[in-house]
């Protein structure tokens, strides 16, 4: 053949349609009738349009044993590359079912890690796309060395750029791994499924039988492992679930949130009525955070998972907070294993990555009990205090009813560093409720008094009109103003544009040693 | 209904000059290249998807 511009140029062509077809028309047909996405389509969805580079597109796997040099596997079954995401820079990696069931090799992991390399030095958010059958096993321990790969620079980036993984498929075995490293997890109800081990080996080793979606699907992970922090219904609304998520965060560590103007809220005065002045009484603390938030700005995170705190993105003015709040209406928002976790990682994630913190407080106590105790909630609720402690962003506290003993402490508490803690006037700071503190402190005096069940009565009354209310730990400095509902907002805006220029570095050490 | 190369030019001056309030002298093709449905968007105009990607602020 002549050696002109149009052979090579025809040539190239020739090799990127073939690129593009990837697994073939009938396994790119068979992926749509399972409502899924290519691999590409994704890339198309998640990036804004028009803006995703893809590189290293011919790479293709090197491995010879079991007839693999006469395999074709385009792209070795996984897209990689560039975009924008409201015109700031993200990479993402995207792995192709239709290709070998985008079984992982080490040319398919490599690619990954150029990918995340890239992010890394861009200092950009990476985002993974899982897709994927598993190691691929005529590739042996290349296979397994390249996971190890990927987790490693996961761990590196930790921190330092957003991580989000997007289980659009299966993610079995070891490959979990990576998506437990990331920060965010977004699953979708129709085809993810995330399990170390799955069903088969579960029967052939425990007898147990057992669905793959009542093992490792969407509704498992984000309501009773706590593993996912997203679901959506199917592809396309889980990639602007993860857009929307990431409009919320900061290129890096080193950056800030985008301001995104939209419409303020102060719907403060109608506080009164959401929140009952009966501690007793139950309501959402979600609707207490709209009247602050600015319109439909609040992303909640895990809301079907210790549903008795809630945690989530909002803006106020524009700008993100991070929230975290004591859910009356479950549990009457007491904190146990599961809540601590979930608001833990919720606040380091935040101080990572520059959000401040806003924390909403209600809670009566750590839940009592043997199951709580033997679960470990010693170590787990200390990672609430560590988390808040170790955590230098703005941190603005409202007290807003119930706020007793060591939950009071765990939920962003002065001591724990809370840079401004308001308290509403129907709050409660104390060590316990009345009745149970009386019951301790009173009684000698209840068993020597004639009339013991008057007596107790007298004592509670005393109690808590001494004792539940803000004003004693008002006068200790402990609350640095006492405020109407109505000037919630008001004071929550002054409060972060005061800390906005805030500043604090900790001791050296290589890294601490959280409880975990 | 098939259209010149000339047709679809012009119609696409015209669309722009009645958008930009600019005259149609004024405007000059540099370039001209037809653009087909990506895999995505045939895929959401083959199963009738209501989509709409994410945008800032929404």
């Amino acid at each position: 053949m002549e050696n002109n511009w149009k052979n090579k140029i025809d040539g190239l062509l020739l090799r990127r349609e073939k690129v593009e077809e990837a697994g073939g028309k009938e396994r790119v047909e068979k992926q749509h009738q399972k409502g899924k996405l290519t691999a590409r389509e994704r890339m198309e969805a998640l990036f804004d349009d028009g803006t995703f580079v893809e590189i290293n597109d011919m790479i293709t796997s090197r491995a010879t044993d079991f007839g693999m040099d006469k395999k074709k596997r385009p792209s070795d079954g996984v897209v990689t590359g560039y975009g924008k995401i409201f015109g700031r820079v993200a990479f993402a990696s995207s792995q192709d079912f239709t290709v070998g069931g985008g079984s992982l090799g080490e040319a398919h992991a490599m690619k990954i890690c150029r990918a995340m390399d890239m992010a890394l030095d861009m200092k950009a958010p990476f985002i993974s796309i899982n897709d994927s059958g598993g190691a691929r096993i005529e590739e042996g321990i290349d296979s397994l060395s390249g996971y190890a790969d990927i987790f490693y620079r996961n761990t590196i980036s930790s921190g330092v750029i957003p991580q989000i993984s997007v289980i659009l498929g299966p993610c079995a075995g070891g490959a979990c791994y990576s998506p437990a490293i990331c920060d965010y997890i977004f699953m979708t109800r129709q085809n993810s499924q995330m399990y170390i081990t799955g069903p088969a080996v579960v029967k052939s080793v425990t007898g147990e039988e057992i669905s793959a979606a009542n093992l490792g699907g969407a509704q498992v992970h984000s309501s009773t492992s706590g593993v996912a922090h997203f679901v959506y219904e199917d592809d396309l609304s889980c990639l602007n679930g993860v857009r929307r998520l990431l409009s919320y965060l900061p290129q890096n560590n080193e950056d800030y949130s985008m301001v995104v103007p939209t419409t303020e809220v102060d719907r403060c005065d109608t506080l009164t009525d959401i929140v009952p002045a009966d501690s007793k009484q139950a309501y959402d603390v979600r609707d207490v955070i709209s009247t602050f938030a600015d319109e439909n700005s609040f992303m909640e995170i895990q809301p079907d998972f210790a549903k008795n705190i809630v945690v989530g993105f909002a803006r106020i003015s524009g700008k993100t907070v991070g929230i975290v709040a004591n859910q009356s209406a479950f549990m009457a928002g007491s904190l146990e294993i599961n809540a601590s976790d979930k608001g833990a990682r919720f606040i380091r994630f935040c101080d990572c990555f520059n959000i401040p913190i806003l924390t909403l407080v209600d809670v009566p106590a750590f839940l009592p009990g043997s199951q709580q105790e033997h679960g470990g909630i010693i170590r787990h609720g200390a990672k609430m205090l560590f988390a808040y402690s170790e955590a230098t962003v703005p941190k603005v506290s409202v007290i807003m009813r119930k706020a007793y003993g060591g939950a009071y402490i765990a939920m962003n508490s002065k001591g724990l560093g809370a840079d401004v803690v308001y308290a509403w006037p129907v709050a409660e700071i104390a060590v316990m409720g009345a009745a149970g503190a009386v019951a301790i402190i009173g009684k000698r005096a209840i068993d020597a008094a004639e009339d013991p069940i008057s007596k107790r009565q007298e004592l509670i009354d005393e109690y808590n009109e001494k004792f539940m209310n803000p004003y004693v730990a008002a006068e200790h400095g402990y609350v640095d103003e006492v405020i109407l509902p109505s000037e919630t907002r008001e004071r929550i805006v002054a409060a972060f544009d005061m800390l906005e220029a805030k500043e604090k570095t900790l001791p050296y050490k290589k890294h601490s040693n959280i409880p975990l | 209904m098939e259209l010149s190369y000339e047709q679809i030019v012009s119609m696409a001056v015209a669309a722009i000059c009645e958008e930009t309030g600019e005259a149609p002298e004024n405007i000059r093709v540099v370039s001209f290249r037809e653009a087909h449905k990506s895999p995505l968007q045939q895929y959401i105009a083959d199963n009738n998807i209501h989509y709409h990607k994410y945008q800032l602020g929404e």
